[in-house]
Formats: C-alpha cells, structure tokens, sequence
C-alpha cells in the first residue's frame, strides 16, 4: 500500500472510511513510522481544530443589532427548553468529564472518584458544546438535500403572506414541541448521565494503583518531527507516569522553561511506590505543534526540564496543590503571569472518542483534549468551567464515586526557570 | 410533515443546528432565527429522506442568502465585532480581577479569527463536522463528493489550526520567551 494522503488519514481517524480500507490503512500504519506519525499529527490537527471551533461557544447574544431581519415568526427557542438545557448542560458535561476521566485513568490505574453537582448559570446561557445526536440519526441520503437546494434558493423571495398565515399553525405546534422537549429535558439529563457512566470503558479499568517516578528531561520546541502523546487510544495501558505528563504537558498551554518535581500518579487520594521508567524509547507520536525528546530520567541532581514552546490545547489543574485563593488555575501557566504562579499541579483529562459516546458534550475527535476551567474550592472541591460558560462542582472523595467512573490524577509541579 | 415529526426533529436538531449557526455566525440571536426559519422550512416538506444534512443544508443556504442580501448588516457586525474585540482586549488589560473572563474573550476573539479566515467550504465543513455529521451528509449538505471531504477536513483543521498559532503568538509576543523565575 502506498503512503495515504493526509485526507484519507483524516477520514480514517473521524471512521469514514470503509472497513476494507480501514484495515488496510491501519495496517499500513502499524508498519511505517512516517505514516504513523502522519497520523499521530492528524490526531492532534483534529484535537486542536476542534478546541478551536469550541471557543466560539458561548458567544453572547444580540452581537447583531435589533434590527427586524424579516417577518420572521415567533421563536421556537424561546421556550424554556434552552434554560433547562443549561442544566442538561451541566449534568451531561460531569457524567462526561467523569467517563472522559475513567477513559484516561483506567490507563493509568488511578482511582479516584467525583460528586458532581450542576450549578445554575447566571448569565445567558450559551449553546451547550457537543451536545450531539448524531448517535440517532439515520444516516443521511443525499437526494433530500438536493431537493432542499431549490427550496432554498427560491425560499424567502417566494414565501407570500398567505403561506405565512397558513404556517402559523405549525409555528405554534413548533412551540409546543419546544416545551415539551424543555420539559423531557431534565429526565433526559439524568438519563445521559446513567449512560455516560454505563459506558464507562471497564475492560481498560486496571487495578488501582499509584506510582511515582523522578521526570525525565522534557523538551518541547516547535521544530517539525514532533513527538507529543496525544492520542489516548494508543496509549499503551502501562505508560509510565513520566509519559502521561509529558502527554499532559505536550498538550499544554505552558511555554518557556519549566523545572518539574517527580511525578506522582495517585489512586484513591494515595500515592505509593516509586518506579523509575525511563522514557528513551517511549512512544512518540507527532503533532503539529510540538516536539517532545525524552531522555532517560535525570539524575537526582539535575532537575528536570521543560521547555515548551506549544501552545494548544487544554491544561486542567489539580487543585489539591494550588493555593485555595487561585481564582482560576488555568492561568496558572498563561505566559504573562506564569512567574507570579509557579506551582501548580496538573490533572489531565484524557479523551478517546471511542470511549465516550458521541452524544458527549466535549469533541469528537478523537484525541480531544477537554479544555476546562478549575478553580480550587478547598481541598478536594473544584469549580469547574466549561468553555460554553457552564461551571460543574466536582468533589474529589477517596472512595469511589456515583457515576462509577474514576478520576486520573497525575501530580506534579511545574517551576518556572531560565531557559538554558 | 406532522406535529409529531416536527417534535422529533426539533428535538434531535435544534441544539446542534443553533450552536453550528452560532458558530457559524458569532450571533446566538441570529442563530436562533436562522435555525428557527430552518425548521419552518422543514415543516413545509412531506419527508425528509436525509433530514441532518438536510437541516444543515437549509440552514447554510439561509445564512449564504441573507448575507448576501443585507451586506450593510454584514459590515455592522464586523465593526461591532471589532469593537468587541477592542473591548476584550482593553478588558485584559485594565482589570486584572476579571483576567479567566478576558483571557477567554480573547481566546474566542481568536477563534472567531482563524475560523473566518478559513475558506467558506472548509469552514462549513468542518463546522458540520463538529456537529457530528458523517462525511456523506457533510458531502450531501455542501454539494461536495464524499471523497473530498478527509482532504476538505484535513486541509481546514490544518490552516485553522496554524492559523489560530499564529493569531496567538501575534498576540502573545511574550509567549515563547524566556522568563526567569528566580
């Protein structure tokens, strides 16, 4: 099999292409390390195209003025049905972090748990981010559309008064649709969430342990062959904790510098034992964006380094290490101020789309790193902000959770130093 | 197309088609109607064989026909949306209390950005692509051969991808420099 183009590896990746291709594809892959890298790279392109596109989410109403655009009849949102959507939101967004989490953790055999509460949002709410039905949808037949072209074309300049009068009616059974799918809503939310948590991925759920090891030397630089493990699905089940912080890092929004304590892999709220792996040899994908070189573990007396010049993609923070009074941990490794806030420690939240269903509220891609807001609460509460504005209570708690899932936690701590 | 039908697809499509216009658009408000407009549409057909992309498709088309139609509201939105901007910015940098809300506007200032500076059909598409639909229905709504959508879509995420990088280290000359610590 020839190298594929970039298009077909992008087709492959969101499953578009057929099974015989596929597998063909996949197996071409499985032997040639530029095509793998090929498409570890895709991988992250999808994963940062998709954050990107998220961040228009939430975009306040009324940019546009006031103007009467045309006779356009009552809403149909106007309902209630996009309020209560806000909970909906916030519910799928925590039965959703909790299975992103236990798809990330279960790699990692950490353990840890997460009471989820939604809270009401204070400003108008914005279109809740990947709430998806794509998972029950027929599949689309090409002819409805072409019929609808004409439809379109001659649409508004055709539509008379009379077939807006007559289209009344059924602008009124629009509304009570919308109300009773505002009213089906709430049930709906705790329904996803029971979902969310059924599908959690047991068959990658290992047994719960915790392991810590001294950070390797870490350098990123923008350069091309670029290696960043990005893509939850390959991870290999045992990867070093060293390697899911490089993988966090990597996919971090931190530039510059960084001196990194040990890393600590934490089950349950418990960290134990101590595993040297060295990360030569680890694997390596690539991304557009970044490239990470791993050494052998430095030496006590060399303190590990960071250099990251990356800057896409997601960094969650852990509050257990953050001071209480940080307002919003993500800033904690903005270029601007990260001098003033060197310690942090970092919880990734891994996503693999395979594991989490398609009606998830984060991305689809299929290594969409979830970009959220933590801010500490306490010490095993965090406030977490969605980029569609919706903010979730996650309490972290030793023992097991309500929705079944578990909760990765990979600490360390990152000081900001000179460059060499 | 009966009452019923009407509240099944209202409640698969709505959501979806309103955040893909609001993206699409940068106005919720818009969105709402466009999508609103999209279902009346739909209600006027017998059937809808292919109803995602068929929504999709309406939807595209109402937006591409009004903007064409109302350029003058066009450019009213893009000096509002640069006064935004100038807003945001200002805001990141007088009020440090309020830096996660700033820092995000910027962000999403950004986006908004890069995504406009895509090709419309890349945009679309990969717009649609975020709203899950499948790569025959993303063909079938852009009037576009299914074999051409991985490369439309890898050709989008690319550019958008490096696009926002750039857009970010323009606006952040800090970033990737050295500060020292201590």
């Amino acid at each position: 099999m020839k190298h594929p183009e970039e298009g077909t590896v992008h087709a492959w990746l969101d499953g578009a292409l057929e099974p015989d291709d596929a597998q063909a594809l996949e197996t071409h892959v499985a032997q040639c390390a530029e095509c793998r890298a090929m498409v570890a790279e895709a991988r992250g392109l999808i994963a940062a195209a998709s954050r990107v596109v998220s961040q228009l989410d939430g975009v306040s109403a009324q940019v546009m003025p006031a103007v009467p655009r045309r006779a356009a009849p009552s809403r149909v949102r106007s309902s209630a049905a996009p309020r209560n959507w806000w909970r909906y939101s916030g519910l799928a967004a925590a039965a959703v972090f909790g299975v992103v989490s236990a798809s990330w953790v279960s790699m990692q055999g950490s353990r840890a748990a997460l009471e989820l509460r939604t809270e009401a949002a204070s400003v108008r709410e914005p279109v809740p981010v990947g709430d998806r039905s794509d998972n029950v949808v027929a599949a689309a037949e090409n002819s409805a559309v072409a019929s609808a072209a004409p439809v379109m074309a001659s649409g508004r300049a055709s539509e008379t008064s009379s077939e807006r009068k007559s289209a009344a009616p059924r602008v009124a059974a629009a509304r009570v649709a919308a109300a009773r799918v505002a009213a089906a809503r709430t049930a709906e939310a705790t329904v996803v969430a029971s979902r969310a948590a059924e599908s959690s991925p047991q068959r990658l759920l290992g047994p719960a342990r915790s392991r810590t090891e001294a950070l390797p030397q870490v350098v990123v630089t923008s350069a091309s062959g670029v290696a960043a493990i990005t893509a939850a699905p390959v991870l290999p089940s045992t990867m070093p904790p060293s390697a899911v912080a490089a993988s966090m890092i990597a996919s971090s929004t931190m530039t510059g510098c960084y001196a990194l304590s040990p890393v600590v892999l934490v089950a349950g709220g418990t960290a134990a034992g101590v595993t040297s792996a060295p990360l030569a040899g680890a694997s390596a994908a690539r991304s557009s964006r970044a490239q990470a070189a791993f050494a052998a573990p430095a030496s006590p007396a060399s303190a590990p380094l960071l250099r990251l010049t990356d800057s896409l993609t997601s960094v969650a923070i852990d509050a257990r290490a953050l001071n209480a009074s940080a307002r919003d941990a993500s800033t904690q490794f903005s270029a601007a101020d990260a001098s003033a806030r060197e310690r942090a420690a970092v919880a990734y939240i891994g996503y693999a789309s395979g594991l989490v269903p398609r009606a998830s509220l984060m991305s689809d891609a299929p290594t969409g790193n979830t970009l959220v807001r933590w801010s500490a609460l306490g010490d095993d509460l965090l406030r977490v902000h969605l980029l569609n504005g919706a903010s979730v209570l996650v309490r972290v708690s030793p023992d097991g959770n309500r929705l079944g899932t578990t909760l990765p936690r990979a600490d360390f701590t990152a000081r900001r130093t000179a460059c060499p | 197309m009966t009452d019923e039908e009407l509240e099944r697809l209202f409640r698969l499509y709505h959501l979806p088609l309103v955040r893909y216009l609001t993206r699409r658009l940068g106005d919720r408000d818009w969105a709402d109607e466009v999508a609103q407009e999209t279902f009346l549409r739909a209600l006027r057909q017998d059937t809808l064989q292919s109803e995602r992309s068929w929504l999709f498709a309406v939807a595209t088309n109402l937006v591409r026909d009004e903007a064409r139609k109302d350029t003058r509201r066009r450019a009213r939105l893009q000096q509002l949306t640069i006064e935004a901007r100038a807003e945001g910015e200002s805001a990141s940098q007088s009020l440090q209390d309020d830096e996660p809300s700033a820092e995000r506007a910027r962000e999403r200032a950004l986006a908004r950005r890069a995504v406009d500076a895509l090709a419309e059909k890349d945009r679309l598409a990969l717009l649609m692509r975020e709203e899950g639909l499948d790569y025959r229905e993303i063909a079938a709504a852009l009037d576009l051969s299914v074999g051409s959508i991985g490369t439309t879509l890898s050709r989008a995420r690319r550019r958008l991808t490096e696009t926002y990088e750039a857009m970010q280290a323009d606006a952040s000359p800090r970033q990737g420099e050295v500060n020292e610590a201590s």
